[in-house]
């Protein structure tokens, strides 16, 4: 996905609100040498990169788990291409839930030059098949 | 929020989202990390240094576990 400065700016402004992520001249005068993306940002467009290969895959996301670790590696700049590489890395099925599994994984956003920018680990509900159905 | 990066029934449709095992429109996680970042940029503005020229900011910034969701009726100030 293609960091567009727009984007960068409409969701700086409503919320990360520092300059350097919605005010280019800013951004070229601070220490990150450009208009940037937030990090929550990048973490957003993480999510939809995930969101759509899964839907690609017809693999349902009902939910979320748990969040055991997340770093912002390198910024991420106006005209970036990220892209979201997953690895799933064990998979559970719910203890009490019949209709849904956890998949464990680890998630990497590189930029166009294979630069990690982010990386997190993290749990996904996923819809099941019912047992009976393996 | 949920139309543009979480584009889950639950993330962006109240209708549909009542039939979904949340029972209504939630916020995605990245929603709530966004507007922690936008509390954090309030409590910076007021109280640290550096926040309009880049000195400051939130690199290195490590997160530990969401504990659970936020429904849309919830405020968060």
């Amino acid at each position: 996905m293609k960091m567009e400065a727009t984007d960068i700016r409409s969701f700086a402004i409503k919320f990360d609100p520092q300059t350097y992520h919605f005010d280019r001249e800013a951004g070229e005068a601070s220490l990150f040498d450009g208009l940037c993306a937030s990090g929550s940002h990048v973490a957003a467009v993480m999510m939809k990169l995930v969101s759509d290969q899964l839907a690609r895959e017809k693999i349902p996301l009902i939910g979320r788990g748990q969040v055991s670790w997340l770093e912002w590696y390198r910024t991420a700049f106006e005209g970036d291409h990220l892209s979201a590489h997953m690895t799933i890395t064990d998979r559970s099925r719910s203890e009490n839930k019949t209709d849904h599994g956890l998949i464990e994984c680890d998630i990497a956003v590189h930029n166009q030059e294979q630069k990690k920018v982010m990386a997190l680990s993290t749990e996904l509900m996923i819809e099941s098949k019912r047992p009976e159905d393996d | 929020m949920g139309e543009l990066y979480a584009p889950q029934v639950y993330h962006t449709d109240p209708e549909a989202a009542l039939d979904t095992r949340y029972r209504g429109l939630i916020a995605s996680k990245w929603h709530v990390c966004a507007i922690w970042m936008r509390l954090m940029v309030n409590y910076m503005e007021n109280y640290a240094l550096g926040v309009e020229d880049g000195r400051r900011n939130g690199a290195g910034v490590r997160i530990e576990t969401w504990s659970c969701s936020s429904r849309s009726s919830q405020a968060t100030r």
